[in-house]
């Protein structure tokens, strides 16, 4: 009875102290005015692509032989395409693909990259220079064309994608957690923690884990930005899911019809544009938070 | 460590990588459905008898392993198969296309990285003021703009509204044929060029202002530049004498280290202006799924950077001592 009441009472305390941190992340983004408006508009996109049906007007694949390439007007905000389709609705529809691709690939890197990075950091020696070593080999080819290759040969299924770039872009992560990690090893909490007993894994994802959260969290929201505009330029050079609607798909048939119908590729792209304005500098934003030390320098000039 | 050490260590760190980079191709191609064979030649149009000696040729009878090393030499004597769509050796459509993209390529780097060094400089300076946040939010604006999305937005302004620049392709119809590089032609390819070097150059200005602007911050912070104050010497003296020349060898190695992911941004560039170098032929291969072009360019091009960055970190090591320890 007193023991269910306790860890009641200390789940209460974290979710309280949970929502304290929300609350404080959000007062430090609120404090420039693009960082706000990158917050807004990654909520709308999200809400785009958690809702399309309720917000998009039509219905994205409907074709309609009589209104073909209508310019942006009341009627169609952001104009027709060439088969008569609404792009409004399709730009919401397709903000769904990119953050589903964009969310799931970040997560996979994630995984990955915490884990490598955890387990070079921790333990050092020969597993730190193999992981190490992998992820400089990694860093020096080229990733769009390593991803580009596999999906041009077992084909831009969303799945495939989304496998692919995870698996593809997490060196950045594994490098920042195998330093954090490194550094916390080597602090005396840690090894007084060793002294009581704790196992390597108990250390690892109780008290090393835990502080790295935060940076990679911030750099996920960066990969999700990469994931997403790798996805566009697959799909723009006709590699992506045929049966998706997406961004770089959409410019790439609007290329097709750029003197005619400039409003065909202007909005998809600057969706795609913004979006990963968005995300670029609200990670950037939170690894400052996460930072300290970045945020003031002392420089002589 | 002396100056040849670190050349055979740096060099003897290449090798892996080349092998890496081969060996993910030869997984490529014989986990991908279908026949190998395919993936290095192309099995369209062919007759049996003929397939037959590629197979013996490529070792495709012989046991894995076996595979592997032919595989591996045939791509070191620059064999890198045969293109089905244009029915010649992949490596030499590589370097017919090899020049459009240089040039596109060096052009971009060129203005862009001396833009951003300028706006990286001012922004180190004015360090935490308005000059500084405005260069941030333009790094920021830069790297995240598509490729292609401003390549099309240029075309739309500069080709179809204004009728100012030529959108696609490198020469006029008038130039085509002619056997040799005359003055008029030259201009004629460097009017086709402003569009796609703007395109490319203003998406990676924004790494050179972030990355300059980093490095010299720290570099600011250290104390030799509170001495060099404290001796009387100007503000700028200092910026550019002492600051920026110890940060330079970083720089040089950031241009070599950009260079793979500005390939990627040539591609998508060379595609919309229809520009007739790697990029471009990437994007009508993947359409025609010619898997050989595919594969060869994604070799030459993982090679070409891991032998460049090795070039400039040499080059960094003979300019810099501190590189070498």
């Amino acid at each position: 009875m007193s023991l269910k009441a306790s860890s009641n009472k200390r789940v209460r305390n974290l979710s309280k102290s949970f929502i304290k941190e929300v609350e404080k992340i959000i007062k430090y983004l609120s404090k420039d005015l693009l960082t706000f408006f990158s917050f807004i508009f990654s909520v709308m996109i999200i809400l785009m692509a958690l809702l399309p049906q309720y917000i998009s007007p039509y219905d994205p694949y409907k074709i309609d032989p009589y209104a073909t390439f209508k310019p942006p007007s009341l009627e169609h905000l952001f104009g027709t395409d060439d088969l008569g389709r609404d792009i409004l609705s399709q730009v919401i529809y397709g903000a769904r693909t990119s953050m589903i691709i964009g969310a799931s690939a970040a997560s996979l890197s994630i995984l990955i990259g915490t884990l490598l990075g955890l387990l070079a950091g921790f333990y050092g020696g020969r597993i730190d220079l193999a992981i190490s070593m992998i992820i400089d080999a990694k860093l020096s080819i080229p990733t769009f064309f390593l991803i580009l290759v596999v999906i041009a040969i077992f084909g831009g299924s969303m799945i495939n994608m989304i496998i692919v770039i995870g698996i593809t872009i997490w060196p950045p992560i594994a490098r920042v957690v195998r330093a954090m990690a490194h550094s916390i090893r080597a602090m005396d909490f840690v090894e007084a923690a060793k002294a009581l007993g704790a196992s390597a894994t108990w250390i690892i994802f109780r008290h090393i884990l835990p502080q790295t959260i935060g940076v990679v969290l911030s750099l996920g929201i960066l990969q999700m930005g990469s994931a997403i505009i790798i996805e566009a330029g697959l799909s723009f050079l006709g590699l992506g899911d045929p049966t998706l609607i997406s961004w770089g798909k959409m410019l790439s048939i609007a290329q097709t019809y750029i003197s005619r119908a400039w409003w065909m590729g202007f909005f998809p792209g600057l969706f795609l544009f913004l979006t990963i304005l968005s995300f670029n500098i609200l990670g950037d934003k939170l690894y400052e938070y996460y930072n300290p030390k970045l945020r003031e320098k002392v420089v002589y000039i | 460590m002396g100056l040849a050490r670190y050349f055979v260590k740096r060099i003897l760190f290449s090798i892996p990588l080349i092998l890496i980079i081969i060996t993910i191709n030869f997984i490529l191609v014989h986990i991908a459905p279908g026949d190998p064979l395919s993936y290095i030649v192309g099995t369209e149009y062919v007759s049996p008898e003929y397939l037959q000696k590629l197979r013996s040729e490529y070792g495709l009878d012989r046991p894995l392993w076996e595979r592997y090393f032919i595989y591996i030499s045939k791509v070191l004597q620059l064999d890198l198969g045969i293109s089905y769509r244009f029915r010649e050796p992949v490596i030499n459509i590589i370097l017919e296309r090899l020049p459009a993209t240089l040039l596109l390529m060096l052009v971009s780097i060129g203005w862009s990285s001396a833009v951003g060094i300028l706006i990286g400089v001012r922004a180190a300076k004015g360090y935490g003021r308005a000059s500084d946040k405005l260069a941030s939010t333009l790094a920021s604006i830069s790297v995240s703009i598509p490729t292609f999305w401003l390549g099309i937005i240029l075309i739309i302004v500069f080709g179809v509204m204004l009728r100012l620049t030529p959108t696609q392709g490198m020469l006029s119809p008038n130039f085509m044929g002619a056997r040799q590089l005359t003055p008029e032609m030259m201009i004629d390819i460097l009017w086709h060029l402003i569009l796609p070097t703007l395109t490319l150059g203003t998406v990676y200005l924004g790494t050179y202002i972030r990355s300059v602007r980093s490095l010299l911050v720290d570099e600011l912070g250290k104390e030799y530049i509170l001495f060099a104050h404290a001796k009387g010497l100007g503000s700028s003296y200092i910026l550019w004498r002492y600051a920026f020349r110890a940060v330079s060898p970083s720089i040089i190695a950031l241009l070599g280290l950009n260079l793979g992911t500005m390939l990627a941004g040539a591609t998508l560039t060379e595609t919309v202006f229809a520009w007739p170098g790697m990029g471009r032929l990437i994007y009508e291969s993947a359409i025609a799924r010619d898997y050989p072009v595919i594969l060869g360019i994604f070799i030459f091009i993982a090679i070409s950077v891991v032998l460049t960055n090795l070039i400039v970190d040499m080059i960094n090591a003979i300019l810099d001592p501190r590189v070498r320890y």
